[in-house]
């Protein structure tokens, strides 16, 4: 009877131990960043996976399965950050509206700044329909995994940089190199 | 003994649901409060939709508003004039109730590619004025004048538009309906719209929402906020200001939810006997949609029908959307092949073949830049097409049967 009253609690012990330890890793195992080099680029633009949904007709149904085809497919776009927020980069890739949501390292998000252009590769987390205001439907795409390759400043910043400098340089606050 | 057992594990059962249930409402409360994320909108000054059990909604009838469209950073990108009316149609011109015995009507039922709430200028006005400048066309129908009833409701499907019929075309006693549709018209069910007041501390304003069944508001878990605010403009200068009220929208939104309901929201979570999760805002949609093709094909053939059993004078046209112009073969969506098959022998034509030959910044410029809807060029090329179309139907009399 002894052995079993000291033996018992030390296998539940240990149980919970090989469970808890069992829980951790699978939850590593999920997070684990796939990585992106062995996964072949996709070649859908933005613009063609847009044309595609909206084509293909606005069901739930059928807008629940173009989400789920495109799932884990790598892209490459390129497009002008709107707002940055938690760890996630809200880009314009075509029009003046954010439709593509990048989910971001906090390194990476770190270095990104408002406005500017950048090209960024990732995988579709999924695909959902947006709306202007009366509604015309647009797409609105979710990356993980995001590696942003590169970031510029965008054109209209760039001239107002410019035009900022050609003042400086008129009232000589800055030499002319 | 075993039933106070059971009893007892019951009890200690539900207790624990209880009690993780309540705790994951705290946690999705705060989570949804804290997801808040700047948004686009647009303002009106005074209110432009009135909920109608029949129609769905009407235009307030005799109003002049401005419609001002905003970024998510709240600057203006741009702006244009509503005029609405005496009988709530997008229109600068008003429509008598009593009909000539000499004028032609034809009313146009149609979403917001026929109303034309976000440009100047209305293609029904133009196709009215064009009709009217061709004095051959009206002495081969031997009429006066023709007048065009401009009965476009935004957002709309093609579901909506047998009760828009009833309730509004017909009081006018046309000649000939219209149907002017989009492909996105097929998958719309029906809408009901209405602008409600948010208890506020920051500003007087209301919100206009959208809803699949009534009432209209936002306890409604079928109403979504459409992203119109009705306010003074002047509010919108102020920036930190419009900021707030749009976090208090979004706020109003969240607290709104069914936070004190029975309903099991973690068992919800599971989606098991299709159950679905009722606290979270990913299922608001400012347009509800068909479950499947088969179902939105085959409610809006069978409302096509119910027009055309109701006005035989009936002509069907697909209007065609940016991306369908620009399409390389200029190919119709299989949804709008669908409908055509499926509503035979209703005849719908597209307009794809009346809109003229262009390249791509032409046809681009037909539309608004970054949302797609026709602009006032878009129109008045739209309106001569449609009168093109009509020549055909007035000289040669073809109808959709």
């Amino acid at each position: 009877m002894k052995w079993r009253s000291v033996a018992y609690p030390l296998i539940f012990f240990r149980g919970q131990q090989i469970a808890c330890a069992g829980i951790v890793l699978l939850t590593i195992a999920c997070e684990r960043k796939p990585d992106l080099e062995t996964i072949p680029l996709s070649h859908e633009s933005f613009d063609q996976v847009e044309t595609q949904m909206i084509r293909g007709g606005l069901t739930i149904d059928r807008l629940e399965a173009y989400s789920k085809s495109l799932h884990g497919k790598k892209v490459c776009w390129s497009g002008e950050i709107k707002q940055l927020d938690r760890q996630v980069a809200y880009v314009a890739v075509q029009g003046e509206f954010p439709n593509v949501e990048l989910h971001l390292s906090p390194g990476t998000f770190q270095t990104l700044r408002l406005g500017r252009s950048v090209t960024f590769t990732g995988l579709v987390e999924s695909v959902s329909l947006t709306h202007t205001s009366p509604p015309m439907p647009k797409a609105y795409v979710v990356l993980k995994y995001v590696e942003v390759t590169r970031e510029e400043q965008h054109s209209e910043s760039r001239v107002d940089e410019s035009k900022h400098n050609l003042k400086l340089l008129a009232s000589g606050q800055i030499a002319q190199s | 003994m075993v039933l106070k057992k059971v009893g007892t594990s019951l009890v200690i059962v539900i207790g624990a649901y209880a009690l993780v249930e309540a705790g994951y409402r705290v946690y999705q409360y705060n989570h949804l409060l804290s997801k808040y994320r700047a948004f686009w909108f647009w303002s009106v000054e005074s209110p432009l939709y009135v909920v109608d059990s029949q129609t769905g909604y009407r235009y307030k009838s005799d109003s002049l508003l401005t419609s001002r469209y905003f970024n998510e950073k709240d600057d203006l990108i741009r702006s244009n004039p509503i005029r609405v009316n005496y009988s709530g149609h997008i229109s600068s011109r008003n429509d008598p109730g009593d009909k000539p015995g000499d004028e032609y009507r034809v009313a146009i039922l149609g979403d917001s590619f026929t109303a034309c709430t976000t440009n100047t200028l209305p293609w029904s006005d133009v196709l009215e004025s064009n009709l009217n400048q061709d004095q051959d066309l009206k002495r081969s129908l031997g009429v006066q004048s023709f007048r065009v009833i401009n009965c476009g409701m935004d957002g709309t499907g093609i579901v909506q538009w047998p009760r828009v019929y009833d309730a509004d075309a017909s009081r006018f006693k046309p000649d000939l309906v219209v149907v002017n549709f989009i492909t996105g018209d097929i998958s719309r069910q029906f809408i009901y719209r209405d602008s409600i007041r948010v208890a506020s501390k920051t500003a007087d304003y209301q919100v206009t929402i959208t809803c699949s069944s009534l009432p209209p508001t936002l306890q409604n878990r079928d109403c979504t906020f459409a992203r119109v605010i009705v306010a003074n403009p002047m509010l919108f200068n102020d920036k930190s200001r419009t900021s707030e009220i749009k976090k208090e929208i979004y706020d109003t939104t969240v607290r709104s939810l069914p936070w004190f309901s029975p309903y099991p929201e973690i068992l919800a979570l599971s989606r098991m006997n299709g159950m679905k999760p009722r606290l979270h805002l990913e299922n608001q949609r400012l347009n509800p949609y068909f479950q499947t093709a088969e179902e939105a094909v085959s409610a809006s053939s069978k409302a096509l029908r119910e027009i055309a059993d109701k006005k035989p004078s009936l002509l069907i046209f697909h209007h065609p959307t940016l991306d369908e112009l620009l399409h390389p073969t200029r190919e119709l969506p299989q949804i709008v092949e669908s409908l055509m098959t499926q509503s035979r022998p209703l005849k719908i034509e597209t307009m794809l073949r009346y809109l003229p030959a262009a390249d791509r910044t032409e046809i681009s410029s037909w539309y608004i830049a970054n949302d797609g809807h026709p602009s006032d060029y878009g129109c008045q090329l739209y309106a001569r097409a449609m009168v093109a179309r009509l020549k055909d139907h007035f000289l040669k009399g073809s109808t959709v049967r």
